[in-house]
């Protein structure tokens, strides 16, 4: 059971603003989950919604079970610690932790055992009788903390607590802070936009940009596995190195080119497995970050790959003490003050920083297993850490597809021409119940969910499942609706579109029914709502008209809304449903068959027992119907 | 030493400016204090009781204030203008409070409509509109009394919510928001957060509303007029200037003022930083 | 884009440049703002018609219920259970209803004749005596018609508040959700809706005693209420704008000549008063409190105090006092004769530009104190660095009085110097007090004189024998506008300036 939980939060602001987009997240008991981001981000605007202190536009927040959108915050079982503390300043800290529970009606015995001991807890008992301006901003802080605990609640909300003090009680507070967690095993939710801080104190850390969800992980799989470059850039200091370079495969080996300097990195190709391939032929621009302790600046290192060295020239280090950090600039550049795009930084220990001054000229090489890759216009990772999609080159015979020493039978859906191929084949789309055999050498949890690394025909690819799969030898088959098959670079097959869209609305009609009623025969006028998707209309439930109207609000009726399902949500047959349409193409799977059905403008994919053809009709499951606001992109229900 | 010199002749020129500082500044102070000076003197002059060409008295006496109390109605006024005064203070510090509270903290449909409107209505000459209230206050009966003016004063105070709201906004807001979520609804947080905190303002805002009806010739004129029982001490003390009787009264003016003068003093003296921080809104940390 | 050029020029050359750019520009600005009178305009009659057509929409879209309630306020939501607002929205309605069938009425109907007849009057035979019986009284016609519009306002403001409450609960009903119960409104009125219950006292507080008199007063300006035309005995009349035009000197009439020379000279003196008294205040007040926090001088405290004393003293006593010090047989004249310095006495207060000049020294003596109260506050305030920096680069006193002081003290005290501006407009003690408004001469249409501000003459029209309430209307509306240009041009400018400077 989720401790606290949103789903597919919003928050618009009147003048259109999106502080907050599409935040959905799973929070455990006990967890110690950190928001953290730039200013603006709007980490804040999330805790002040959980809190209540701000209306939700969109979504659903839940605290333990109640879903707490219309609470007040007195009443959502939460208490928050201030940056600036608000403390009250006309009561003393005694009176100040006292008021929350004055006002839930507590006895007054209950009330002072519950400050002692919090006060015990937090080392200020001294201080009870005095008023915050006499106290120092630790002191002051270390109320305000008090304050919250003494409430008891399901969850601690901290909104950048630690900006206001200066370094050394900033780290002293925090492991403070840290052992409070421990102690009360309740859940925190911390704001800051430190990442050391978010680093340092969190189970879980929720990395924001512009209002959007970038990256939910552990601090260490953030700092080794980002998302995308912005997380890269965001966590650890000092910042990755960034640099633009295109990759090219040549056969085993894969070859780096900067693009602002000369320099050519040669880099064996069993590094880049999970690479996209498209970014492997040197047509497209990516960003490759390093961290700064991942660049070798150890001679013998460099004498052993020679093929993976770039020189620098040094600009100015910096002396931490037990080591050293060295500045300098791949292309020469260090009369320039401000970075430049060939800037570099790295970590060398201190004796051999001493031996480093500023001008010199030095060789570094770049460590194979830690390098990244961003796709330069998304700035997302192109070597993500759970691949998406492995690509294989094969043929086709007789309609079935060789690669890798595997085959598969092509159902009729994919029907191709003999010839050479290469086909897409997404991680998830593998089945350990098919027929063919690989080698499965290595396994590896990633969130929950398993990698598996398979072996078959000389070459490694990869499956995700969640099933706990042992290695060694397994038996594998193929999804077939999820595949891709390309044939010079043209598009053959597309995977099953499992995304449906269709275009609607919700809407209020009065109607005048004759009803029986004690045998006579009467004119009613009631009012019925129905929700239009496309041209089918359909009558709503209850539920789902209120959870429409909490989303959308009162204004939902007039607006466009944009309706998404999957396949499996919609049938298509006689008399399944009142969406009209005529079948375009009927795709056959073997064991599943789909139609493809014209609905206006847009095609339905949709699940079918027979063949059909002609006109048709769908029928929508409405429960598992995702409700967009089509012109502000939001999801209402 | 040249720099030794030079220091020397900075030094001489600043004491140089400061001594000119010093004179301006004794001249001022001695200009500021002769009127009071002169209206003590002539307080307890005993010859005559109307003007004269000399500050000093030749005879010390009390009488100007024996006849102010019994031979005129001047207690009365006295004690009018201290119940309107008190009165006043109470109610029209309960008024502006509610009004500059609601617009600081509270965010509403219509709140910067009104708070234009009250900065338009504002404009208009506060006694163009105390001709039409004159009328029906009138009609009422509530003229030629102090009721009527008490009215008045406490009536439209809302329309001063302007420094007391800028006072309410230099309070953090997360002070509410930390109450809020402590369990208090908006009322309890009025009257146990905020209004403790703002002290400077409340007193700053009594003492002012205190203050006012001893000054006031205006309303009070226009109100009182016809009943002389009924009149403040700003415009009674006045009769007693007016050609017919300055001649007898002029003495007795001046132990008038000298009796109002010290109370309103002290007590100016004692909240004097409040009425500060008041003025410069809160830019004083005071 | 980064305008190298304009950085490099001097201050004078950058005026110039500004100045030129104002005039090139002006044709399109002025134009541009032309063209969004209308679009405005257009906005705000479309949120006007809005009103209605909303209240139309809610109609169309209602059921029986909320249809009945466009008659019967409340009953919608009594039909729906909430009882408590249904109740009150009824009362209302009824006591209205009762209102305007009872009195309102009859006022209304009268409005735009202000009544036909004063009275009757009656010789009984038998005694001689004359019995009156009042009929129509113009003033109560005027007020009570005025309170009725309002009134029949709040009404209809009211009234469309239930209808369109009747359609947000109806759709709520429709929905299914649960509607506010009368414990939930009550509740409201502790925390969500605190505003208005807080609001509520002072707003009818300023209602009966700011708004309606205003309105009633600007109306008068358009009537002939003044001693002539003074109920219960006499009725007075709408005469449209010709107030105005006497007041313009427009009438050919010779007295309407007058009061347009009055009006004028009253009005341009009433400015440069409000000038003077200000800037002179805040500048001298500045350099005092400067004088006294000047480092190296000693007896801070005792220098304040004394200064202070003089404001704690109620004004009128200090000024009553200082008239008498100054008039024809004051202290003042006796001394300075006695001395030798005059050899007859000076008419300080009753000789023309002499009293000008006079009331302006003596508002100094008044308002000195408290300027350098305030300037003593903020100066305390301005932060040391400021100075420090200052000294590093080399300024002079006089360079860091005008480059750093000055501006920071006229940032923080824009706000104050325009409330003083526009108070001093309306400053009546110092000005009454001091002299009523004297010397009168026969160029002024009576009873204004030659120190009069708007204010005093105002007041006079209406304290005096004259009673001439129309005109002392007309100076009101005068004012006000006088105040709203005012304001207007300053707070926009002020605006500008803000987003400018940075002293944060």
């Amino acid at each position: 059971m989720a401790n606290l939980s949103l789903k597919h939060v919003y928050k618009v602001y009147p003048n259109g603003t999106k502080a907050v987009s599409d935040f959905t997240m799973e929070i455990g008991d006990k967890e110690f989950i950190v928001f953290v981001g730039p200013s603006g981000c709007g980490k804040s605007t999330t805790l002040r919604m959980i809190a209540g202190l701000e209306d939700i536009t969109a979504g659903e927040v839940s605290i333990g079970d109640l879903i707490v959108n219309d609470v007040e915050p007195k009443d959502r079982d939460i208490a928050m610690v201030f940056q600036n503390y608000a403390l009250y300043p006309h009561m003393s800290v005694y009176e100040n932790m006292a008021f929350g529970l004055k006002l839930r009606n507590l006895s007054n015995e209950e009330i002072h055992k519950r400050v002692l001991e919090t006060a015990e807890v937090l080392g200020i008992t001294d201080y009870l009788d005095r008023k915050p301006r006499a106290m120092s901003g630790g002191q002051r802080q270390r109320v305000a903390l008090g304050r919250a605990i003494v409430r008891n609640p399901k969850v601690f909300l901290l909104d950048e607590p630690l900006s206001n003090l200066d370094a050394k009680l900033r780290t002293q507070m925090r492991s403070e802070i840290s052992k409070l967690h421990q102690k009360l095993g309740t859940t925190f939710i911390y704001v800051t936009h430190d990442q050391t801080e978010a680093m340092t104190l969190g189970t879980r850390i929720v990395v924001m940009k512009d209002g959007y969800i970038q990256q939910i992980d552990t601090p260490r799989n953030l700092y080794n596995y980002p998302d995308n470059k912005f997380v890269a850039g965001f966590i650890g200091t000092p910042q990755m190195n960034f640099y633009d370079a295109a990759l090219n495969r040549r056969g085993d080996t894969v070859e780096i080119c900067f693009l602002n300097t000369d320099d050519k990195l040669k880099v064996p190709y069993e590094n880049f497995l999970k690479v996209k391939p498209e970014y492997l032929s040197g047509k497209k621009e990516i960003i490759l970050g390093i961290r700064a302790e991942k660049v070798i600046c150890d001679p013998d290192y460099i004498k052993k790959h020679p093929e993976a060295v770039v020189s620098c020239t040094v600009s100015h280090t910096e002396e931490l003490g037990d080591e050293t950090l060295v500045y300098g600039d791949l292309a020469g550049k260090t009369d320039v003050v401000a970075d430049t795009k060939t800037s570099v930084v790295f970590k060398v220990d201190s004796e051999r920083g001493s031996e480093i001054n500023a001008g010199d000229v030095v060789k570094l090489a770049f460590a194979f297993h830690s390098l990244h890759f961003f796709d330069k216009e998304t700035d997302k990772s192109v070597s993500p850490r759970v691949p998406e999609v492995n690509a294989f080159d094969g043929t086709v015979e007789n309609n079935v597809l060789k690669i890798s020493g595997l085959e598969f039978r092509l159902p009729k859906a994919l029907e191709t021409a003999d010839g050479a191929v290469s086909a897409e084949i997404p991680t998830e789309s593998f089945t350990f119940t098919g027929d063919q055999k690989a080698a499965c050498i290595e396994r590896e949890t990633i969130l929950g969910n398993n990698l598996l690394h398979l072996e078959s025909g000389g070459r490694v690819f990869f499956a995700k499942t969640d099933s706990d799969v042992k290695p060694g030898e397994l038996k594998i088959g193929l999804d077939m609706k999820r595949i891709s098959i390309l044939k010079d670079s043209k598009i053959l097959h597309k995977p099953l579109e499992l995304k449906n869209v269709l275009y609607g609305s919700v809407n209020r009609k009065v109607v005048k029914k004759t009803v029986e009623e004690n045998g006579k025969t009467r004119k009613k006028k009631s009012v019925e709502f129905s929700l239009a998707v496309a041209n089918g209309e359909y009558q709503v439930p209850d539920e789902m008209l209120k959870r429409l109207v909490t989303g959308g609000g009162m204004g939902v009726f007039k607006k466009k809304l944009r309706f998404e399902f999957s396949p499996y949500a919609v049938r298509a047959g006689k008399a399944e449903g009142p969406i009209t349409g005529s079948v375009e193409k009927t795709l056959d799977y073997g064991t599943e068959r789909f139609a493809v059905v014209k609905v206006g403008d847009a095609s339905v994919t949709a699940k079918t027992d027979a063949e059909l053809s002609g006109d048709v009709r769908l029928g929508i499951d409405l429960n598992s119907l995702v409700v967009i606001d089509d012109k502000i992109d939001m999801i209402i229900a | 030493m040249s720099r030794n010199n030079r220091l020397r002749s900075k030094k001489r020129a600043e004491s140089a400016a400061n001594t000119f500082i010093y004179i301006l500044l004794i001249l001022i102070s001695a200009i500021w204090l002769i009127p009071f000076i002169y209206l003590i003197f002539q307080a307890f002059r005993g010859e005559s009781t109307g003007m004269v060409n000399y500050i000093f008295p030749r005879q010390w006496s009390l009488k100007n204030f024996v006849s102010l109390f019994t031979k005129t109605e001047f207690l009365q006024w006295f004690a009018n203008t201290l119940i309107i005064a008190l009165v006043v203070s109470v109610f029209q510090t309960i008024i502006v409070l509610m009004v500059s509270y609601t617009l600081s903290r509270m965010r509403f449909r219509g709140r910067r409509f009104l708070m234009n409107l009250i900065l338009v209505l504002g404009m208009f000459p506060g006694f163009m509109s105390m001709i039409a209230v004159y009328f029906v206050l009138k009609l009422i009966g509530l003229t030629q009394n102090i009721v009527g003016l008490m009215l008045i004063y406490v009536g439209s105070s809302g329309m001063g919510y302007y420094i007391a709201k800028g006072y309410f906004d230099t309070i953090p807001r997360a002070l509410d928001e930390a109450a809020r979520i402590d369990g208090a609804n908006r009322r309890t947080v009025f009257y146990q957060i905020i209004l403790p905190m703002a002290k400077p303002i409340v007193i700053y805002t009594t003492l002012m509303a205190f203050m006012a009806p001893w000054g006031d010739y205006m309303f009070a004129s226009l109100i009182a007029f016809g009943n002389t029982k009924s009149y403040n001490v700003a415009v009674g003390l006045y009769t007693f200037l007016d050609k017919e009787h300055i001649v007898n009264y002029f003495t007795r003016f001046c132990a008038g003022g000298v009796i109002i003068a010290i109370p309103i003093t002290i007590l100016f003296m004692l909240l004097q930083k409040y009425y500060v921080a008041g003025v410069t809104g809160g830019a004083v940390k005071g | 884009m980064v305008d190298l050029n304009y950085l490099k020029m001097t201050g004078f050359q950058k005026f110039r440049y500004r100045l030129g750019r104002f005039f090139k520009n002006l044709p399109k600005n002025t134009g541009a703002f032309l063209k969004r009178i209308p679009h405005k305009l257009g906005r705000g009659l479309r949120k006007f018609a809005g009103i209605f057509t909303e209240v139309f929409a809610v109609f169309k879209r209602g059921d029986w219920k909320t249809r009945t309630s466009f008659f019967a306020m409340g009953f919608g939501q009594i039909a729906r259970g909430q009882i408590l607002r249904g109740i009150l929205y009824l009362a209302f309605e009824l006591i209205f209803i009762a209102y305007m069938i009872f009195f309102g009425w009859k006022y209304l109907v009268k409005l735009g004749s202000l009544g036909d007849v004063a009275l009757s009057s009656k010789v009984d035979p038998e005694t001689g005596l004359t019995f009156n019986t009042y009929i129509d009284n113009s003033m109560l016609i005027l007020l009570y018609g005025l309170l009725t519009v309002f009134f029949i306002i709040a009404f209809i403001y009211v009234w469309r508040q239930n209808c369109i409450q009747n359609g947000e609960t109806q759709k709520l009903s429709e929905l299914g959700f649960r509607l506010d119960s009368a414990r939930d409104d009550i509740r409201a009125m502790a925390d969500k809706q605190y505003h208005k219950t807080l609001l509520a006292t002072p707003l009818l507080g300023i209602l009966i005693f700011t708004v309606i008199p205003v309105v009633f007063m600007v109306l008068v300006a358009f009537t002939n209420y003044d001693s002539m035309h003074q109920p219960p005995a006499k009725l007075f009349d709408w005469v449209g704008t010709q107030n105005f035009a006497t007041m313009f000197g427009v009438n050919s009439v010779a007295t309407g000549t007058k009061f347009g020379f009055t009006f004028g000279s009253v009005l341009i003196w009433t400015l440069i008063w409000a000038f003077f008294a200000t800037f002179s205040n805040y500048f001298l007040g500045m350099l005092v409190a400067l004088m006294i926090n000047k480092k190296g001088i000693k007896g801070k405290r005792i220098f304040r105090t004394i200064l202070v004393m003089t404001i704690a003293v109620p004004q009128f006593i200090s000024l009553l006092l200082v008239s008498k010090m100054f008039a024809e047989d004051g202290i003042v004249n006796g001394l300075l004769l006695s001395w030798g310095v005059i050899s007859e006495k000076i008419s300080w207060l009753t000789t023309g530009g002499l009293a000008r000049v006079m009331v302006i020294l003596i508002n100094i003596w008044v308002g000195i104190p408290y300027l350098m109260l305030i300037a003593t506050g903020i100066l305390m305030n301005i932060p040391e660095d400021l100075y420090e920096s200052a000294k590093i680069d080399g300024a002079s006193p006089f360079r860091t009085y005008m480059k750093i002081t000055l501006p920071y003290m006229l940032f923080v005290t824009t706000p104050y110097l325009i409330t003083s501006f526009i108070a001093n407009i309306n400053n009546f003690n110092v000005i009454y007090l001091l002299t009523a408004g004297a010397p009168y001469t026969l160029n002024y249409e009576s009873p204004a004189g030659y120190t009069d501000l708007l204010i005093t003459w105002l007041y006079k029209l209406t304290m005096t024998q004259t009673s001439n309430y129309k005109m002392a209307s007309v100076i009101g509306i005068m004012v006000f506008v006088v105040v709203a240009v005012f304001s207007l041009i300053v707070y926009n400018r002020s605006r500008s300036v803000k987003d400018e400077e940075d002293f944060q």
